[in-house]
Formats: C-alpha cells, sequence, structure tokens
C-alpha cells in the first residue's frame, strides 16, 4: 500500500516538473519599419522591408542577428529591432497631440494625476515629497511642444547622407 | 518489488529531470523566483504609459537644475538628427524628445520615456552630424534597453479588478505614492551622480553603433567623439566609465557587426551650419519667456499647435 | 452524601479553576502567519523571500524579487473545544472566533542591505462559553439551574524592523527585532440557584494580563547546491515588563430559609479586591531549521522542524512547567502557470504542557493538533491575491475543574486567509 502510495507521489511530481510551458521562438518586428538583411551584416543584399508588428518564426541566430524565413529565402533581421511581443501602442500619458488641450500648468499637473503613485498629489506637494528640489515643468511643456513633422523629417533626410 | 523497482527508475528520473529541465533559467539565484514573476519581464501599455510619466517627472526636474537652451534652430536640428535614429529604434510607441541644455558640463541623458538631454558643452566639442548621432542614439538606447526601467523595477499600475481588491486589502495606494516619489530620486542619482552599469553602458554603446549605421550615420561617429573626451578628461561629466576599455569594447563590438569600415554619411557641413546659427540669432529677450511662440516666429510651420 | 461532597468541592475549587486554565499560551502554532507562508502549513524557513519572511527566516528577505514588496494577511479564524463530561455529565463546549490583521510587512532595499518593516499576530483568540442547565446538586439544594458564562481574550502582536544581507551568491544573514505585546483578559461568571430558590452559589472571577517585551528573530540561510536552499532561525521572547490584575468574588449561601430574617447558613463569602502583581511570563528558546527544494520556476517543496525548549517559571499560580516541543511542517507552492499558483501544506501543533496522570490536580489542559492548509493565489504583474485556509484538529486530556477527574477534550480551529502583496 505505502508503496503504491509512493509510485503515485513520484508520478505526480514527474507529471508537475514537466508540465511547465515551454515557449517558441516566436519574434515581432518592432521598429516602424525594419529591413531583412540577406546575410547578418548592414553591408549585405536587403531582401526586404517589414512594418513593426510584423511576425515571424525565428530559425535561429547568428551573433546579434536573427535568422529568418523571408519570402522562402533566408534572411536577417538585427536582435536590437526584435521583440518576443508585438510592439506597443503608442504612450497615451503624453501632454501634447495626445493629451486634452489645457494650459500649461494645466497640463503638468493633469498628465501628473494619471500616474498612478502620484494620484491626488498637487503640483505643489510634489515639490514636498521629491526633497523639495526644484523642477520645471514649464520649460518641459515648451519641450513637449516641440514636433517634427514627417515632412520636415524626409526633407531633412534628403539633405543628409553627405561626407 | 516488481512496484518498487518501477519507483526506484522513475524516482532516479525525477531526480534527473528536476536538475536538468529549464537548465537554461539558471542564472545565480534564478533559481528562486517563481512562475508569478515572469510577467515582471514583459511590458504592457499601462508600463509604457508609467514610463513615460516618470520620465517627465526626471525631466522636469533635470530642467529645474539646466536651463533649456534658447536656441531654437538648433533644439529643431538635434530634434531632427534624434527622430532620424528613434524611426529606427526598437520602442516605437515612445515620442523622443531632444533637449539641448546650456551648460559646460560634457554630458548626456536620457530619462526613461524618452527624453534625451544634451548639453551645449557636447555639442561645441563635435565635428559633425555623425559624432551628435552617435550619443544621441547611445542615450536613445539607454531608453530602448530600459536600463533605469529595470534598475528601479518601474511597472505601470494595473487598472484591473485583482489589483484593486488586492489595493484595498493591502492599503497599498500610499505606499505606491512613496515608492514612486523615491524612484524619481534614485533615477536622478543614477543620472547625475551614480552613473549607469558599467554593463548598462557598454550595451548602450553597442546598440548605438548598430542604430547609427541602420539610420545612415557613420557609426564611427560615436568612437571618434569618445575618443576625444577621453582625452580631454577635465571637464568631462563624472558618469561615463574608463575610455580606453570602453572604446576597445565598442571596435570589438563593431567589427563583430561588420560594421567598423562601414563609411556612410557625416554632415559634417550642415552639422557646422546648425551650430554656427547659435551665435547669429539674437533673440528679443521678451521672446525667451515663451520659446514656444518664438518657435513659431523663428521657423514658419516648424512649430504645431 | 457523596454527592454533596462533590458539591463542596466544587464550590471552594471554583475560584481557582479559572486562573490556571485561562489563555491559550500551550501551543506554539496558533495561527499560520504570513501570505504565501499560511498556505504551505507555515514551512517557510528556507524560502523566505518575500515580506512574510520577516517573521519565519529574515536572512530569507537578502532574495525577495522586486524593489519595493509589501503583503498584507487578514484571517478570519474559528476554534471549538469540547471538555467530555466536565461537570454533572455535560460537555463544555467554548467557541471562539476572531477577525483579524494576521500579518503586513514592507521589504525595501537601502543599498546591499533589505530593510523591512512588520506586523504579525501569531495569537489570538476571542472565546466564549454560554451554557445553562439543570442538575440535581443533592442534599438541601435539589434541582439546580446552572449559568456559566466565560469570556477570555488573547492578543499576541509583534511589530518591528528587520534587516538582511546577501554575504555571498549563496549565503545570507538577517535578524528582526519584534516588541511583543501579549494582552489578555478573561471573565467568568458561574451562577447556582437551587429551583426552590433557597441555595446559590455564584463565583466571579476576572483576569488581566499586559505584558511587553522584545522577540529577537536571527536567522541565516544557505543555498548549498543550485535549487535548494538551508534554513536556520533561533528567537526568543523576553518579557521586560508585566502586570497581572486578579479578582475573585464568591457568595454562596444553603438552605436560605424563605422569609428568614438573616442569611444563617451562609456557608461562604469572599470579596477580593483587585490584586495587582508583576510577575513575568517566561518564554522558550525556539530553533528552527529548514530545508527547500525549488525544482523549477513552477514548483517549491519546502519542510521546517521547530523545537522549543522546555521552561518553568513562578506564576500567579504557582510554578508553571512547559515541556520542550518539536513542531514539524511540509509545504508545496505550484504554479499552474503565470497567474495561478496553489499551495498546500501540513503540520504539527504539539502542547507544550505535560501528559496529564489520572492522580494530579491542578493540571493544565495537553492536546497535540495537526492540521492542514490550503490557498490558491491569482497574480498578476505586480500584485497577487491569495485565498485559502487552514484546518487543525487534535484529541487531548484537560483538568477543567483542578480536582475533579481528568476528562477528554476535542479540538479544531479552521482560519479562512485573504491575503494581498504588492511590488513597486
Amino acid at each position: 500500500m505505502k508503496i503504491h502510495l509512493l509510485h503515485v507521489l513520484l508520478i505526480g511530481s514527474l507529471v508537475l516538473c514537466t508540465a511547465v510551458p515551454t515557449i517558441a521562438e516566436s519574434l515581432y518586428v518592432q521598429p516602424f519599419k525594419a529591413k531583412i538583411f540577406s546575410k547578418p551584416a548592414i553591408s549585405s543584399d536587403i531582401l526586404g522591408t517589414v512594418e513593426s508588428g510584423f511576425q515571424f518564426s525565428s530559425t535561429g541566430r547568428e551573433g546579434s542577428w536573427v535568422k529568418l524565413v523571408y519570402k522562402g529565402k533566408t534572411g536577417f533581421v538585427p536582435s536590437v529591432q526584435t521583440a518576443k511581443t508585438p510592439p506597443l501602442g503608442k504612450a497615451a500619458a503624453q501632454s501634447g497631440e495626445a493629451g486634452p488641450k489645457l494650459g500649461a500648468r494645466a497640463r503638468t499637473s493633469s498628465s501628473s494625476a494619471v500616474v498612478a503613485g502620484m494620484k491626488g498629489l498637487t503640483y505643489e506637494d510634489r515639490a514636498r515629497v521629491t526633497k523639495g528640489e526644484h523642477s520645471d515643468f514649464g520649460a518641459l511643456d515648451k519641450v513637449d511642444a516641440l514636433k517634427i513633422s514627417p515632412e520636415e523629417l524626409k526633407q531633412f533626410q534628403l539633405e543628409g547622407g553627405k561626407p | 518489488m516488481r512496484v518498487l523497482k518501477i519507483s526506484s527508475v522513475l524516482a532516479l528520473w525525477f531526480v534527473f529531470q528536476t536538475l536538468t529541465c529549464h537548465a537554461s533559467e539558471s542564472k545565480a539565484d534564478d533559481w528562486r523566483a517563481r512562475a508569478s514573476v515572469a510577467d515582471r519581464d514583459t511590458y504592457a501599455d499601462s508600463d509604457t504609459e508609467e514610463e513615460v510619466n516618470f520620465g517627465r517627472e526626471i525631466a522636469g526636474r533635470l530642467l529645474g537644475q539646466y536651463k533649456l537652451s534658447t536656441n531654437v534652430k538648433l533644439q529643431k536640428y538635434v530634434n531632427l538628427v534624434g527622430a532620424t535614429l528613434t524611426q529606427n529604434c526598437s520602442r516605437p510607441e515612445l515620442d523622443f524628445h531632444f533637449i539641448v541644455v546650456d551648460s559646460s558640463e560634457i554630458n548626456a541623458y536620457s530619462t526613461p520615456g524618452g527624453y534625451v538631454f544634451i548639453t551645449t558643452a557636447v555639442l561645441s566639442r563635435m565635428s559633425n552630424e555623425a559624432e551628435l548621432a552617435g550619443v544621441l542614439a547611445h542615450e536613445i538606447a539607454h531608453v530602448t534597453e530600459r536600463h533605469i526601467v529595470k534598475e528601479l523595477s518601474l511597472k505601470g499600475t494595473e487598472k484591473s479588478a485583482a489589483s484593486s481588491i488586492a489595493a484595498m486589502i493591502g492599503g497599498a495606494s500610499k505606499s505606491a505614492e512613496i515608492a514612486f516619489s523615491q524612484a524619481v530620486d534614485k533615477a536622478v542619482d543614477i543620472l547625475l551622480r551614480d552613473g549607469y552599469k558599467k554593463e548598462d553602458e557598454m550595451q548602450a554603446d553597442a546598440t548605438a553603433v548598430v542604430l547609427c549605421a541602420f539610420s545612415g550615420y557613420d557609426p564611427s561617429g560615436l568612437v571618434t567623439f569618445l575618443d576625444k573626451i577621453g582625452k580631454v578628461k577635465s571637464g568631462v561629466g563624472k558618469t561615463y566609465p574608463v575610455y580606453d576599455v570602453r572604446l576597445a569594447t565598442l571596435q570589438r563590438a563593431m567589427s563583430d557587426e561588420g560594421i567598423a569600415d562601414m563609411k556612410l554619411a557625416l554632415n559634417t557641413e550642415r552639422f557646422a551650419n546648425a551650430m554656427k546659427t547659435d551665435k547669429k540669432i539674437n533673440l528679443n529677450p521678451l521672446d525667451l519667456a515663451n520659446p514656444i511662440d518664438m518657435i513659431r516666429k523663428v521657423i514658419p510651420g516648424g512649430a504645431h499647435d | 452524601m457523596i454527592r454533596t461532597k462533590t458539591q463542596v468541592a466544587v464550590l471552594l475549587a471554583v475560584t481557582t479553576f479559572a486562573a490556571t486554565s485561562w489563555g491559550d499560551e500551550f501551543h506554539y502554532n496558533n495561527i499560520l502567519v504570513g501570505d504565501r507562508a499560511s498556505g504551505m502549513g507555515g514551512a517557510y524557513t528556507a524560502v523566505s523571500d518575500d515580506p512574510g519572511g520577516m517573521y519565519y527566516n529574515p536572512a530569507g528577505i537578502a532574495y525577495s524579487t522586486g524593489k519595493n514588496l509589501s503583503a498584507s494577511v487578514n484571517a478570519y479564524s474559528v476554534s471549538n473545544k469540547t471538555y467530555k463530561g466536565v461537570f454533572a455529565g455535560q460537555d463544555w463546549t467554548r467557541t471562539s472566533s476572531t477577525l483579524l490583521p494576521n500579518f503586513f510587512g514592507i521589504i525595501q532595499p537601502v543599498g546591499k542591505i533589505k530593510l523591512g518593516f512588520s506586523y504579525a499576530v501569531p495569537d489570538s483568540n476571542q472565546e466564549d462559553q454560554d451554557q445553562s442547565f439543570t442538575y440535581d446538586n443533592g442534599a438541601s439544594w435539589g434541582n439546580t439551574t446552572h449559568v456559566i458564562n466565560f469570556n477570555n481574550k488573547n492578543d499576541v502582536n509583534l511589530f518591528g524592523p528587520s534587516a538582511a544581507i546577501q554575504l555571498s551568491d549563496s549565503f545570507s544573514v538577517g535578524a528582526t527585532l519584534y516588541a511583543h505585546t501579549r494582552n489578555t483578559e478573561a471573565i467568568l461568571n458561574w451562577v447556582q440557584q437551587s429551583d426552590d430558590g433557597k441555595s446559590h452559589n455564584w463565583v466571579n472571577s476576572y483576569r488581566e494580563t499586559n505584558e511587553l517585551g522584545v522577540k529577537p528573530i536571527v536567522g541565516i540561510m544557505w543555498s548549498p547546491a543550485e535549487k535548494i536552499s538551508l534554513g536556520l532561525t533561533v528567537s526568543k521572547t523576553v518579557i521586560l515588563r508585566s502586570e497581572i490584575l486578579d479578582q475573585a468574588n464568591q457568595s454562596a449561601a444553603e438552605n436560605q430559609t424563605s422569609g428568614a430574617t438573616n442569611n444563617a447558613n451562609i456557608v461562604l463569602q469572599t470579596n477580593k479586591s483587585l490584586n495587582t502583581t508583576s510577575q513575568k511570563r517566561s518564554y522558550p528558546y525556539q530553533v528552527t531549521a529548514g530545508v527547500a527544494f525549488f525544482p523549477n520556476s513552477s514548483l517549491l517543496i519546502s519542510g521546517d522542524l521547530s523545537y522549543y525548549s522546555a521552561y518553568d517559571y513562578e506564576w500567579v499560580d504557582g510554578l508553571t512547567k512547559r515541556t520542550s516541543v518539536i513542531n514539524g511542517a511540509l509545504g508545496a507552492e505550484y504554479y499552474i502557470n503565470k497567474n495561478w499558483a496553489v499551495r498546500g501544506g501540513l503540520f504539527t501543533d504539539i502542547a507544550n504542557t505535560p501528559d496529564l496522570v489520572s492522580d494530579g490536580t491542578y493540571q493544565l489542559e495537553h492536546i497535540d493538533m495537526y492540521g492542514g492548509s490550503m490557498t490558491v493565489s491569482h497574480f498578476t504583474k505586480n500584485t497577487s491575491i491569495s485565498c485559502g485556509g487552514s484546518y487543525k484538529f487534535g484529541n487531548g486530556k484537560s483538568q477543567i475543574m483542578p480536582t475533579s477527574p481528568v476528562q477528554d477534550v476535542t479540538a479544531n480551529n479552521w482560519t479562512l486567509f485573504i491575503s494581498s502583496s504588492y511590488t513597486y
């Protein structure tokens, strides 16, 4: 009887130990656009460009490159541009475009109200809890207000590429 | 008796299994970590939200210590170089901001959430856009690799029913408030006083050169710049690791990536022009009070409402 | 005639009976403490890597993951004790139910040291006995109505700081310095009234104790091989200040003639004023050794063995003696996936009183208890909620009336836990 019990316990433990799930290496491309190279080198030919969120199963690694099969060919993506989870949504806590249109000060404190930890703290209270060190959220709002349009960026990049 | 034999075999297998399976996860003390902490290495939207808010808090603190440069054209230029890089970075969910501050200290900082600071002293020692891109990419890498986020175990607050119940039982909200505030203090200490961990700096360097190469900048920019300031150690911010070691590691990383000999853009002339305008634009002191308006005046169509 | 003798014995004994049996300090495992630990039957000395560890083995908190951690536990505990045939063929039943904050702890790293603060309630009960019955007291009493009201409150609170440091990858040390308070209050009210209205006996006893002390716990944790952890702790409670308030009143009259001008047949009347003493209770040395095995990230098995030394001390009721005790606990934790975990445990709760002998008097009750516990936890990224319970039971002997025969006693306790933990 005792032996049977031992038996059951052992099998039970075995099941417990081996039942731990193993996750297949499925990866997602992270940047807005990523190039797929024919070899693990930036200087190699480009097989194509994929967009953020492109999902693939890696077939191995070579140094800091992830190997994959792309359009029937072996391709490489730098592992720094990949992750095991899909790219995240745009951060919503930003002031600026995503946030409500309020005055500089109101916006500053409204964004801090989103911060879970700071809930209920007023703008003035914050100075107290952060060792009373001086912060300049007015200047930060000016920083947030500076935006680059896609056209400007495109133009800037076209002008570049010089020695 | 047979049962006993089978049991013995099973027992041996069990021991073997338990000692060998999941061997890949065993770093120094990883075997203590339970399955429930698996979530701690993955990130959700709520974490990004918290990270950005956290970063804003630190950025506000840094702007309290460093004066935002009033050279709007330079701010714009640095942001254009930065945006060229962040297009290729691994965290499209973040809006990066590049901030030039007036300081004689040679340093650059980045906060979680994507606020990248660079001092005018650093800019004045650079010779081309590739060097600027190298330094910015290094700071971007600290953000994309979540060095501070990981160091401080920064996480978003969940809004799930389970977490509200937990908060009710534990009365945790006040503790969370204090923890947030303490984390801000610690992050500021890392940036201004203690510095990142050495391996974080090395990782940021390696990621930076790849990012530069992807964005069309000569990856040697970071190397030439570090070499330059390594030789002028006096005024250098104290948070950079020893330069010789760092440069050697960086060069090894570049040859590993096959980008050591790539000849890409330096944009020397454009950089010189951007730096030159620094002295040319003589700002009306009244405008200084509201740089947003100033941006509209100086660069038509440049700023968004 | 025999019955009358018994009656007299009861009358006289009653004032002292209360004193010896009040308060449950006969066990060391009254309530399982902690969030994960309570689910694992308290087998936690070699695990201890969360706030609950400050109570079990402070060295363990050096291995806590996450930067800031807090945990709190609320428990609802119900106990039943039945003394068989105590008096007049009657079973006496005492029940206790309490809802209490069982544990709160927070850990924070300060440089290389992990600091923490915790609050634990390892013992709390509110016993009640409300009973009335009729019994033929014999002699001049005849049928007599008995009314017994007994209330006993007993709370132990521990609170204080902890610190731990990892001296190497596989070795850490830690200490907790708890302030210890124990407050007890017990009231016994026993009225006997003969149905003919001519005889009565009324006993009222009251005792309150307030003690303040310290309980240092020092611990080490060592990992001799990967996936194996050993823990060892030593602790002892030392009482610094103690106050005992005692009061007993008894009034009895037999065969009081109706309409009589005086109580000619009064047999006993006492009126003790409040008596204050300051004798200090002793507590044993506790040494606990634990071993834990972490085969993979989903399974954890641990076992503890605790030794409590024998001790004695002079108390208001005379010398009180306690024997040494060894308690064992076994626990397991299994993560079904990263969001759900189940824990189970088995434990013993052995009495620290000597075995009762049939011809003794004023003997303390001795009930060895055995129990199990189980909790289910739900994890989200930075919180966890656990629900579950423990059950223990035991049979033993007691001599609830100091000079009457020893009786059998059965006891059981179930406790429901709801707890949460947070990381920041």
